[in-house]
This record gives structure tokens, sequence and C-alpha cells, in this order.
């Protein structure tokens, strides 16, 4: 596994039960905000080796709603603490509208927006910007890859699916405002956003 | 490949772009799928 070099910073998210909910790692440290705490040490294990990692847990079951408009507080938070992760929930507009102001969606967005692919999205703005504001709002000439953020998808997003709808619909979210935010939005400012779009994989859904 | 996936084979993708190895690329979608992803011709 390689070494982190610098202050990078990345995201890891899904809703399934087999990937951590989201992940932002720095050079030293790496944590998770799970939207369930049943985490399978598995999967931080490959990540443990780019630094400490410290895992948030949210009871999604027992209060979605309280969730979903605490999870943009949550994230602000955490990024402003220096090192941390937000989740790929579904979060409210009225959230969206009060923490995301980079970039202004275009009509094509709009669209993908209205399908509830709110989350990924959204969140990645949000974290975008606490990445600039940290930083003075200046844009790193010397360090193109200084801040990185990675959401994770799946191939539900392309591939028929038949889990259930809430699981799948938020899926195609990434697909869609990934390479959009990595090319319009985030790279003149010198972040870098990745998809990881896992196929068929065995978890606990999986299981018997 | 003939298996599943496991949840460490997405978190090993995720650490590599994490880690800044691929500073020239962005927006970029990365599948993790071992091929099945790939129509048969």
């Amino acid at each position: 596994m390689p070494g982190v070099s610098d202050r990078g910073r990345g995201q890891l998210g899904g809703s399934g039960e087999g990937s951590p909910s989201v992940c932002c790692g720095t050079a030293t440290r790496c944590r998770f905000l799970a939207t369930n705490p049943r985490r399978p040490e598995e999967v931080l294990a490959p990540l443990r080796e780019l630094g400490d990692i410290v895992v948030h847990s949210l009871a999604a079951s027992r209060s979605r709603r309280i969730i979903r408009r605490g999870t943009s507080t949550t994230a602000l938070a955490a990024v402003s603490d220096g090192s941390t992760c937000w989740s790929t929930m579904r979060v409210s507009r009225r959230a969206c509208a009060t923490t995301c102001w980079w970039p202004r969606p275009t009509s094509c967005e709009s669209r993908v927006l209205s399908i509830n692919l709110r989350g990924p999205y959204f969140l990645t703005q949000l974290v975008a910007n606490q990445l600039i504001a940290q930083r003075g709002g200046t844009i790193p000439t010397d360090k193109p890859c200084g801040d990185r953020v990675v959401n994770v998808s799946s191939i539900s997003a392309t591939v028929m699916s038949t889990n259930p709808a809430s699981t799948a619909s938020p899926r195609p979210a990434s697909p869609c405002a990934d390479p959009d935010l990595g090319g319009r939005g985030s790279r003149p400012e010198g972040i870098v956003v990745y998809e990881v779009r896992p196929g068929v994989h065995a978890t606990n859904m999986t299981a018997a | 490949m003939p298996r599943w996936g496991t949840p460490a084979d997405v978190a090993g993708a995720v650490a590599v772009l994490a880690s800044g190895q691929m500073p020239y690329s962005t927006g970029d979608v990365i599948v993790v799928g071992g091929g099945m992803q790939i129509p048969r011709l």
C-alpha cells in the first residue's frame, strides 16, 4: 500500500453494508463517519495503513430525519477539525442551501439532483468549500494533488439492480456528479475528485 | 476473476487514490468489479 505524501484527503462513501460510509484521510489521520456502526475490520485495515483511523458512528435507523439535518453540521465540524469526514446520506434541501454554495448547479445537474442524488454531490461541495477555506482561498499551484475526494458508488448505477429502490436510487449520483465535480468544479481549485465504483462483492447483506 | 469482491478490495482502491499516487487525474472512475462488468463478446 502506498504511503501518503502530503495533506491529501479522501472520502469513502457508499450506502451498502460492505463499505464504510465515508472516509476522509490526511497524511497522518484517517477518519470514518459510518452510517452503520457494524463495519467490518477488513474494510478498515487497508486504510489504517494511511494513518490513524477514528470511527464515528451514526445510528441511521434510529432517527433518519435528525441525522439528515445533522449530517451537514457534523461534516462541517469534522472537516474544520482538520481531518474528517462526512456521510453520503441524503441531506435536506434546506441544509444544502445553507451550507453549499460552490458551484451553482447547472440545469443538467438539477435534473440529476431532482432524483434524490443530493448526498454525494452536495457533501462533496461542502467539504471542498471547507478545504478551500482552510487554506485561505488560495490555489496551490505547486501541489496539484493536495486535496483529494474519493466517492464510492456502485456499478448498480449503470447495471440493472434488484436492490431495494431506497438503496439503489442514490447510486447514480456519483457517476453523474463526480466527473463534473472533478472537472468543472474542483479542478480550478486544486482539488481532485475520484470515484470508485465497486462491482458485486460479498458483504453481510449477501451472506445467507 | 472467479470470486466476488470484498470490502477490502474497495478499500484498497480508495487507499491508492487517497495516497496521491495519481496526481494528474481527476473526475475519473475506477471500477472495482473483477471484470464482471465487462460484457461478453
